[in-house]
């Protein structure tokens, strides 16, 4: 066959022509030559005839470089609808092509999805739970204008916790809010229908549904008039209880139910799903207690709650100084109580989520990093295949193919891999999702909101596109930039020195960079974990049994009560299997539930905004043998001392060692209230150690017991210390108690559950960073394993010829592994850095370890090296086994 | 007297319907340069001959205004060759310069009908 090219060529020099253009027209003009000589041999010329004949065509072809002289010289513009519709065809073009490629390897296509959907599916199930959580707006009309009213300042206990008529002042006297309402938390004993529960509730004022816009799906809901003392007492059920209790059906309208003893009418269902911060079942209208002198409408008790709703154009700011002028006004008009105490407003929004949000930000972290990662093993992939296509991409450079088309013919490759990736990943992630709702405790996030839903569909379909683009842009812009001169001539490569090796352990370092910081989280989490279970919560918590229940104050007055408590326990520790039993006011981990001022006698008063408070707990006398609390001095309180004559109190250690430091704080006296209280003053008869009453991270309160007749509360708590499991005797324990009373319903939980709940959020945070640890620890050792495999592959040349000139297969084992490990350290290095930083955002979640813990670095450290060690073993033994002749001969 | 004519054919009939032949050509499917050249001769039965220095800058023109694109296209066991498909803005030049050749067509046909006597 003849060589048209040179012939070709010379005729178009002196147009000097694009390289690239030129070389299309000369491959094109040239083919046509060929096919056209073929013809004519065909048609039986002889081969200098066909070639002459030929050659007459291409001397004929005046008109050719004429129109490309003119094609140089010419600004002519494909009009723009024709440019466009080439794009979309090119796309279309692209995107067939792209399939093609990725149906012809499977492997690697499938390595690829499964790593992205991976990392997707992590990252959409965590958005989920974010999602619901905080993102979402919260389901109230003007919603980012709710407020809660707090008190602040030293004469206060938790900020939510207002007093009634605090409240009532706070209302009236400011300017700030179109609509405030109040409601009391309560728990209620539901009796009078088929079987009896105990519920939460609340007690509410009328406006309190309207405020956050409920509508009942049937009858209604409170108006002014239900709410008032004397009122006929109504109530409204939540959907669940309508379903479980009353079959949902709607003639429950009109129907009585018993609460704690009393009669209730129900006059409406409210609509499924409606909670504020938790779930309540039973809601009943507060006026019903507003008789005079009722416990609610004293200024001193603080166990209401109010919302509030910002008038429009009032700031947050201008309430709070609103608020802080008014309870200036209260603190002087109201001393005895108010002194020592201020008011402010917090956005609903933010205390909702106040528990959960550092552990959620935790999280969106760490599903941020194990996507990174996984889009950098993808990467390295696409590398490695662009690097295997270097040839072929060469020399259509060369043969004029454009870079931007090249480019964009990339680019949708890793587009269409996102795409199978984002649909696999939100399979994954639905799975999770569901998996989550188990895992995550009720109380932390309102899981019936945790779905697979609008905004966390296109959360998935964003970080698709957007690995798409991540992981494909690098490899495009490499490839793009190939030196076709270069890499044509190029045969062989050394080991790690060309540009892709170069790319591909930069983005090794980073994959063992963000597996680090990962680790070092989940490390650290594990540490805290470990920590919070040494804690020493002040008592025993092993084979203790507890139990809760009301003892409804229209029932039980005080002295009822105490019999009950004296039969209760004397019935129970005459059960086989049961050591002691006890009453008492505050269980531990649960936070006390009478905080109050207390004086010291013998002492000057101190001034009004600095007088201490404790928690005072009623107990049984044998409550400290019951719960294995050791006795520091003095003694516990006898059973004669139960009826609380004398006046005495048993103080824990902090309590002594605050008021007494030093000394002996037996016979020393104290009493509840304020400078003028006409409480009894009581003799400490006992000191006894601190336990942990608020939670095991927060330090033990200032704690005084008091004899058990004055527990006034009707939540009753009960401790049982048992021989063996606990919960084996629940069943006894309970028929025990309803052979007192058969309508009282009780809760039973071992003390291990409780303090089991009391780690939940560490717990929680754990079991998902370890979980995401694990999964960025073995994308980490995959990438590591697959770019060092492809390294050892890439260089069999260099492999060989040093094995040849005398390279023992120690060297070569060493060389690589040296080569896989550089990264890996290197990495390890940046990742310590890294998490130095990072790990602040886990503050609020640790105890007992700092976010720098050195022990958890090293160990982190260790374990990751040792995973790249094994990573890289695998191909430095397939490099040992290179044979040195196969691999010269290898092009 | 068919080489005359075909000459004739050549020079004044080539220039006005150059671009409607190559255009019709590539309606039915993608074609490369020599199958172009070569249908022009086949279905003309050798009355309209194209060679490199008349096609190629036809071609490349009509390229340029996007009536036509052309590709790459690689099948196996041969060499790759420049494949060219009308384009939606050349389907639309197509109907127009037919419509037109067909009015022009009648009209010629109108003048040179023996008159009746």
């Amino acid at each position: 066959m003849p060589e048209w090219k040179h012939e070709i060529r010379r005729r178009l020099a002196e147009l000097k022509l694009h390289p690239t253009r030129e070389a299309a027209i000369v491959e094109e003009v040239e083919q046509h030559l060929a096919d056209y000589y073929a013809e004519m041999l065909a048609g039986g010329a002889t081969e200098a005839e066909a070639y002459r004949r030929s050659l007459d065509e291409l001397q004929n072809s005046e008109e050719l470089w004429r129109e490309l002289r003119r094609e140089q010289n010419s600004e002519t513009v494909i009009p723009e609808s024709t440019q466009r519709r080439n794009v979309i065809a090119n796309l279309w073009q692209d995107v067939r092509f792209g399939s093609r490629m990725l149906v012809k390897q499977p492997g690697f296509t499938l390595i690829a999805v499964i790593t992205l959907a991976l990392g997707i599916g992590a990252n959409t199930a965590i958005f989920s739970v974010i999602y619901a959580v905080l993102l979402r707006p919260l389901p109230y009309p003007a919603a980012d204008r709710l407020v809660l009213l707090t008190t602040t300042g030293t004469n206060s206990d938790l900020p939510t916790y207002v007093s009634y008529p605090d409240y009532v002042d706070w209302r009236d006297r400011t300017h700030s809010f179109d609509d405030t309402a109040c409601f009391v938390d309560d728990v209620f004993n539901v009796t009078g229908i088929e079987s009896a529960v105990a519920v939460d509730g609340r007690r509410v004022s009328s406006n309190f549904f309207q405020m956050l816009g409920v509508k009942p799906q049937v009858g209604r809901l409170f108006a002014p008039s239900d709410d008032q003392a004397g009122a006929v007492p109504t109530a409204t059920i939540s959907d669940a209880l309508w379903h479980e209790k009353f079959g949902g059906d709607n003639a429950v309208i009109g129907k009585t139910i018993t609460l704690d003893g009393s009669l209730f009418t129900v006059i409406g269902v409210l609509p499924p799903g409606f909670q504020l911060d938790r779930h309540d079942d039973v809601f009943v209208p507060l006026g019903l207690w507003f008789v005079p002198g009722h416990n609610l409408l004293r200024r001193d008790n603080q166990s209401s709650h109010a919302l509030a709703r910002l008038k429009a154009g009032v700031t947050l700011k201008q309430a709070r100084a609103e608020l802080a002028v008014v309870a200036a006004q209260l603190e002087h008009e109201y001393p005895q109580t108010n002194r020592g105490r201020s008011a402010s407003a917090e956005k609903l929004s933010d205390l909702l989520v106040k528990d959960v949000r550092p552990v959620l930000l935790v999280l969106l972290t760490a599903v941020g990093c194990v996507l990174l990662i996984a889009c950098m093993n993808v990467t390295n992939l696409m590398l490695v295949r662009a690097a295997g296509r270097e040839t072929e991409l060469s020399v259509r450079l060369a043969l004029g193919a454009r870079t931007g088309r090249i480019i964009q013919q990339m680019l949708t490759e890793s587009m269409l891999i996102a795409a199978l990736g984002g649909l696999a990943g939100l399979l994954l992630g639905a799975w999770a999702i569901k998996s989550l709702s188990r895992l995550i405790p009720g109380t932390l996030v309102q899981l019936d909101q945790v779905k697979l839903n609008i905004p966390v569909l296109l959360f998935a379909l964003g970080i698709s596109a957007l690995t798409g683009l991540l992981f494909g842009l690098l490899p495009a812009l490499r490839t793009a930039r190939t030196n076709p001169n270069v890499s044509l001539k190029q045969g062989g490569r050394a080991i790690g020195r060309s540009g892709w090796a170069r790319a591909r352990k930069s983005l090794l370092v980073a994959e063992v960079s963000l597996a680090l910081v990962l680790l070092v989280g989940a490390g650290l989490m594990l540490r805290t974990l470990q920590q919070l279970t040494r804690v020493n919560p002040g008592f025993d918590a092993a084979n203790l049994l507890t139990l809760r229940f009301q003892l409804p104050n229209n029932v039980y007055d005080n002295e009822r009560r105490l019999a009950f408590f004296r039969e209760c326990r004397t019935r129970l520790e005459a059960l086989p299997g049961v050591r002691s039993a006890s009453f008492v006011m505050s269980l531990p981990l649960q936070g006390a539930s009478w905080n109050v001022p207390f004086m010291v006698a013998d002492r000057a008063a101190p001034a009004s905004d600095a007088i201490p408070h404790a928690a005072f707990i009623p107990i049984s006398a044998n409550f400290f043998a019951t719960m294995a609390i050791p006795l520091r001095a003095g003694r516990a309180f006898s059973e004669a001392e139960m009826n609380d004559t004398p006046a005495v109190t048993v103080i824990n250690e902090s309590l002594a060692r605050r008021l007494w430091p030093g000394q002996n704080a037996i016979g020393k006296r104290l009493r509840q209230g304020g400078a003028d209280s006409k409480a009894a003053w009581r003799e400490v008869i006992g000191v006894v150690a601190d336990v942990k009453l608020d939670g095991l991270e927060q330090e033990a309160p200032l704690q005084a017991y008091l004899p058990l007749a004055l527990h006034n509360s009707g939540t009753v708590k009960l401790v049982v210390r048992t021989d063996g499991e606990p919960l084996a005797l629940s069943m006894s324990v309970e028929q025990t108690i309803h052979s007192l009373d058969k309508d009282l319903t009780v809760e039973t939980h071992s003390m291990d559950e409780l303090l089991g709940n009391a780690m939940a959020r560490q717990r929680l945070t754990l079991t998902l960073l370890a979980i995401l640890a694990v999964l960025a620890l073995s994308l980490a050792g995959i990438g590591i394993y697959g770019v060092m495999s492809y390294a050892v592959t890439e260089c069999r040349q260099e492999l060989g010829i040093r094995l040849a000139l005398g390279a023992t297969l120690r060297d070569v084992l060493l060389l690589v592994l040296v080569q896989g490990m550089k990264p890996t350290l290197i990495g390890i290095g940046l990742g310590s850095v890294a998490a130095f930083a990072a790990t602040r955002l886990l503050r609020g979640l640790l105890y007992g370890v700092a976010p720098t813990d050195p022990l958890t670095f090293a160990g982190v450290a260790v374990l990751l090296s040792g995973v790249a060690l094994v990573a890289c073993w695998v191909p430095a033994r397939r490099a040992t086994k290179v044979d040195p002749l196969v691999a010269l001969r290898y092009e | 007297m068919t080489h005359i004519v075909s000459r004739m054919f050549d020079r004044e009939l080539k220039k006005g319907s150059a671009e409607l032949l190559v255009l019709s050509l590539v309606e039915a499917r993608p074609r490369h340069g020599y199958e172009i050249s070569k249908l022009i001769e086949a279905r003309s039965n050798g009355a309209v001959k194209f060679n490199i220095g008349s096609l190629y800058p036809l071609l490349y023109r009509l390229e340029r205004r996007g009536w036509i694109q052309g590709r790459w296209v690689e099948k196996a066991g041969q060499r790759r060759r420049r494949y060219y498909r009308l384009t939606a803005a050349g389907k639309k030049m197509l109907a127009s310069h037919r419509s037109t050749w067909e009015s022009f067509v009648a009209a010629i046909n109108r003048i040179t009908e023996p008159e009746q006597a």
